[in-house]
């Protein structure tokens, strides 16, 4: 345990480092695009209206949301996957966990952008304080519990696995 | 048939309860004292850096805009005008949801503390975690506050400075305030820690078994 308490604000902070790379902050902006048209072809399918333009959801009515850096999850799949890539796991679970992990934190994204969306439409007090100080927090707490949950299905399995071997 | 057990999911429930509970306490009561900290602590490390008097260096302003009263060092010919110049000021205006932000660190922590199992001294983790949590709100608008300088009086500084700047006020505006707390509550507490990460003691009868395992053998929800 004391290798990943060292490990993981090291790989952490590399993580946070990479994002000020040229490619990497394109790949992100790419990314974050994606989201919103993915949050607008939600919308649309669920019978709402939204118009998508680059980073910005805007309304019909004129509110507009822009995703950026901090709204896109990068920063919470960041950690997510530092906290996988130093746990001593096989390199297998690590991989099922990246993957599944970052699927579940990138829908609930999705739910944080489209709820924004809605809140910011009906009322803009409301919609900073669930933009600044509620959605992030819960959302890294989410993390929190996506990475608990992998880590005990991987300690459960090696568990299972010794307990086979005798 | 039997219901697995997911701890993570209770222990989910448990956090969002709390963190109801902690955040409305700290947006109705707290968050005044709680921004005056944060303007005497700013206000005193930007004192000891420049040389300004604490009651001036941070000023809320009517409508809730903070201004920053940041030290840049001097113009080369100022030793020349006055003994002793070495700094002079760039004051800088910011809404007042910046620093409110550093300030959710708190009720997020007491809310991880508080879902977690309350062992004993448990009260004395929620004390020493806010105390370390108070530390980042400063140092964050310090950072804040030297980016500003150096993209309004220095945007062609070296590659590594702006490199550095971006990379600190990124970290410290957008991830500290929420991952601290998670951090902090890890770090702490002893049975969170061990209920995340699993075991950190060896387990006598199982020793040889882990050996050949990549990971602890005993399941500790």
């Amino acid at each position: 345990m004391r290798r990943f308490l060292f490990l993981f604000p090291v790989c952490l902070l590399a993580g946070f480092a990479l994002l000020e790379a040229y490619p990497v902050a394109f790949a992100v902006a790419k990314f974050t695009s994606s989201l919103v048209t993915i949050s607008g072809a939600l919308i649309h399918l669920f019978g709402g209206r939204a118009l998508v333009d680059g980073v910005i959801l805007a309304s019909p009515e004129g509110f507009a949301v822009r995703v950026e850096n901090g709204c896109n999850a990068v920063n919470v799949t960041i950690l997510l996957w530092s906290a996988i890539l130093v746990y001593p796991a096989p390199w297998l679970q690590k991989l099922k966990g990246l993957a599944a992990g970052t699927l579940i934190l990138h829908a609930i994204n999705l739910l944080r952008i489209i709820s924004l969306y809605y809140l910011g439409r009906y009322n803009r007090s409301w919609f900073e304080f669930a933009h600044l100080y509620l959605w992030e927090s819960l959302i890294v707490v989410d993390t929190l519990v996506i990475f608990w949950g992998w880590a005990l299905v991987v300690r459960r399995s090696v568990f299972r696995q010794n307990a086979a071997t005798g | 048939m039997p219901q697995p057990d997911r701890p993570q999911l209770r222990f989910l429930a448990r956090v969002s309860v709390a963190f109801a509970a902690c955040l409305a306490l700290w947006w109705l009561l707290l968050v005044g004292p709680l921004l005056e900290w944060v303007r005497f602590s700013t206000a005193v490390l930007l004192d000891a850096a420049g040389g300004f008097r604490t009651e001036t260096a941070v000023i809320v302003q009517g409508g809730g805009v903070w201004m920053i009263q940041a030290p840049v060092p001097a113009a080369p010919d100022a030793a020349r005008l006055g003994a002793g110049v070495r700094f002079r000021s760039l004051k800088l205006q910011l809404e007042q949801w910046i620093p409110t932000l550093q300030t959710v660190s708190l009720p997020l922590f007491w809310a991880l503390i508080l879902a977690a199992p309350r062992g004993r001294g448990w009260w004395r983790t929620l004390l020493f975690g806010t105390a370390i949590l108070l530390v980042f709100p400063p140092v964050s608008l310090l950072v804040y506050a030297a980016h500003a300088v150096q993209r309004t009086l220095y945007p062609h500084a070296a590659a590594p400075l702006r490199g550095l700047l971006d990379f600190a006020d990124y970290v410290c505006g957008t991830a500290l305030p929420y991952i601290a707390p998670v951090a902090t509550a890890v770090a702490l507490h002893p049975q969170f820690r061990v209920m995340v990460l699993g075991s950190e003691e060896p387990d006598a009868g199982t020793e040889s078994r882990k050996r050949r395992s990549p990971v602890g053998t005993r399941t500790i929800d």
